[in-house]
């Protein structure tokens, strides 16, 4: 059956279950990356993304079909996630980790750029304000006016901001990648 | 705008046709686009959570809904499980459709030898549809939530005095709305709450609805409600409908539906009820021994009429006593029907012993339904 989210939203938003379950289906892995990346952990991940959807759950009633609905639950979710984050005062730590880029390994920048760890460690390495931009961008392909709606900043400052998180991305995976080729120079005497 | 934030607004489209066609003729820019556009689809990949978490984030949220849906995930009423039930006729739905129904204010009651006086009573103003006044009763618990600005909660208001409701879209889509499913995760949370609220004032409340029976214990203070009307005819503008046992899978639901009479203004919705556990009750001037299987019960008297549905003479009343057994097959419930003395509905509903249950009204379709939690 073909998704036709307006239909399901106007279900749900008269108390259809069915409607309901449908669009958090749809809307899950999304809500979930989201809060897994804002947050960078799981668990915070987990309570963030229960928290959203009890959220959606509860307002959909009264969502407004002037605003897309995308926009509506990921500003949810991400204001779940950065909720989740301050609750429980685990900013990510800026401190270099050695213990996650020990592998000894010679890979090309490339290689490093795609690495899932290292990806994982930059992105938790950004400020908040740039990792949540670029999540939103990279992940679900947001643009920069809808971003801006979600975070209630100018789509200037979204620009502008996922270009220096993406630049500082890139400096932090450098930076790791020189990093691991110190360590390998000293390992290998 | 320097040339990071050019590539950067390269990858996401947002360029002019000037600036595209800069970098896409630098072959040095283009090499650093290609890094970025492998930064930004690992950033980009969806990470999946555990399928076990997300069936149960899915329907943890689920359980939040309060409004009643025809196909809800835990079908509650999944057969025909009933082995009693009234047949409704076209001109009583037309009556509910076109019925602007008024609930007033409860008035005193005389509370019997015990020393509980409460009505219970819910006033809830239903702005927009069918099954949100079922709601309320659920949400009153929902106090100590954080989330103030509930969608579900805005269309109700309660108040201790009068309110109204218009239920011209009634329909049978309405009338045959099944127990939210969604409920099932709130009575376990709210069966936990203290029962130790002593009742005391006319204020429509759910928290003293719940209660707990208790072997050879006749009268729980507090959560149980019981009251003597002066003059039951008063409250008699409903009529007994359909009684049914709805199985579900954390509780099962005693609901007694009715529909309000064509001739007799509506006044009260559904009416007011008492519940007495392991109480006295009379089949007209006969005595009536219940069925040796049942231990423990709490006895259901309700202002409204009786009768049954016949689908060759309509609506026979049934003043007196009748009895008749509403069993289910998946439940331990029974409920048993005593018919209507003095617009006086009485039933016994037995249960296992020591169960908890709870007990609500709904406006639309107007139904008093006692809720028996399974792990009691």
């Amino acid at each position: 059956m073909a998704f036709d989210e307006s239909q399901l939203i106007a279900s749900a938003q008269q108390g259809n279950a069915s409607a309901v379950e449908q669009l958090l289906e749809h809307y899950y892995d999304y809500i979930f990356s989201i809060c897994r990346k804002v947050t960078g952990n799981i668990d915070d991940a987990n309570e963030a993304t229960q928290e959203t959807l009890i959220s959606v759950v509860r307002n959909i009633p009264s969502f407004k079909s002037t605003a897309k609905f995308s926009t509506w639950v990921y500003r949810i979710a991400t204001n779940a996630a950065l909720d989740e984050i301050r609750k429980k005062a685990r900013r990510p730590t800026t401190e270099f980790n050695e213990d996650t880029v020990i592998p000894q390994t010679t890979k090309s920048l490339e290689d490093s750029l795609i690495d899932n760890i290292d990806i994982s460690d930059a992105l938790q390495n950004l400020p908040e304000e740039f990792r949540i931009v670029l999540v939103l961008r990279d992940q679900l392909g947001t643009s920069y006016e809808e971003i801006g709606e979600i975070l209630g900043i100018a789509s200037g400052t979204v620009k502008s901001r996922i270009a220096r998180a993406r630049q500082k991305m890139k400096e932090e995976l450098l930076g790791n990648k020189s990093h691991v080729r110190a360590v390998k120079e000293v390992n290998d005497g | 705008m320097d040339d990071f934030e050019l590539l950067s607004a390269y990858i996401d489209g947002e360029v002019n046709d000037e600036e595209r066609a800069r970098i896409e003729s630098d072959p040095r820019l283009m090499n650093e686009v290609n890094q970025i556009l492998s930064m930004s689809k690992k950033v980009g990949e969806v990470i999946p959570n555990d399928p076990e978490t997300r069936a149960n984030h899915i329907q943890t949220a689920l359980n939040e809904m309060t409004v009643a849906s025809s196909d809800s995930v835990i079908p509650i009423r999944s057969a025909e499980k009933s082995s009693f039930s009234f047949r409704r006729p076209a001109w009583v739905l037309g009556a509910v459709a076109a019925a602007l129904l008024v609930i007033v204010a409860v008035p005193l009651f005389r509370s019997g030898d015990s020393s509980t006086t409460q009505i219970a009573s819910e006033i809830i103003e239903e702005s927009d549809g069918e099954s949100v006044a079922e709601s309320a009763p659920l949400e009153a618990n929902e106090q100590g939530r954080e989330d103030t600005a509930l969608a579900e909660s805005a269309p109700f208001e309660s108040s201790p005095n009068s309110a109204s409701i218009d239920i011209a879209e009634s329909t049978d889509d309405t009338a045959d709305n099944d127990l939210v499913a969604g409920n099932e995760a709130d009575i376990s949370e709210k069966l936990e709450e203290p029962q130790n609220e002593m009742l005391t004032s006319d204020e429509p409340t759910i928290t003293g609805l719940q209660a707990e029976t208790t072997a050879n214990e006749r009268m729980r203070q507090g959560p149980v409600n019981t009251y003597i009307s002066d003059n039951p005819d008063e409250y008699g503008s409903f009529l007994l409908q359909d009684v049914r046992i709805e199985s579900g899978e954390s509780f099962d639901s005693f609901v007694i539906e009715l529909a309000p009479t064509s001739d007799d203004p509506p006044s009260m919705i559904p009416g007011p009820y008492a519940i007495e556990i392991n109480g006295e009750f009379l089949v007209g001037e006969d005595s009536y021994v219940l069925p040796t299987e049942i231990d423990e019960y709490v006895v259901i008297n309700l202002a409204a009429r009786g009768g049954i549905w016949n689908d060759e003479t309509g609506y026979e009343p049934s003043w007196g006593s009748i009895t008749e057994t509403i069993t289910a097959d998946e439940s331990n419930l029974t409920g048993i029907y005593f018919g209507d003395f003095e617009a006086n509905l009485t039933f016994v509903l037995g249960m296992e012993p020591n169960s908890t249950f709870r007990s609500y009204q709904t406006m639309n379709p107007p139904r008093l339904i006692i809720e028996v939690d399974h792990n009691s």
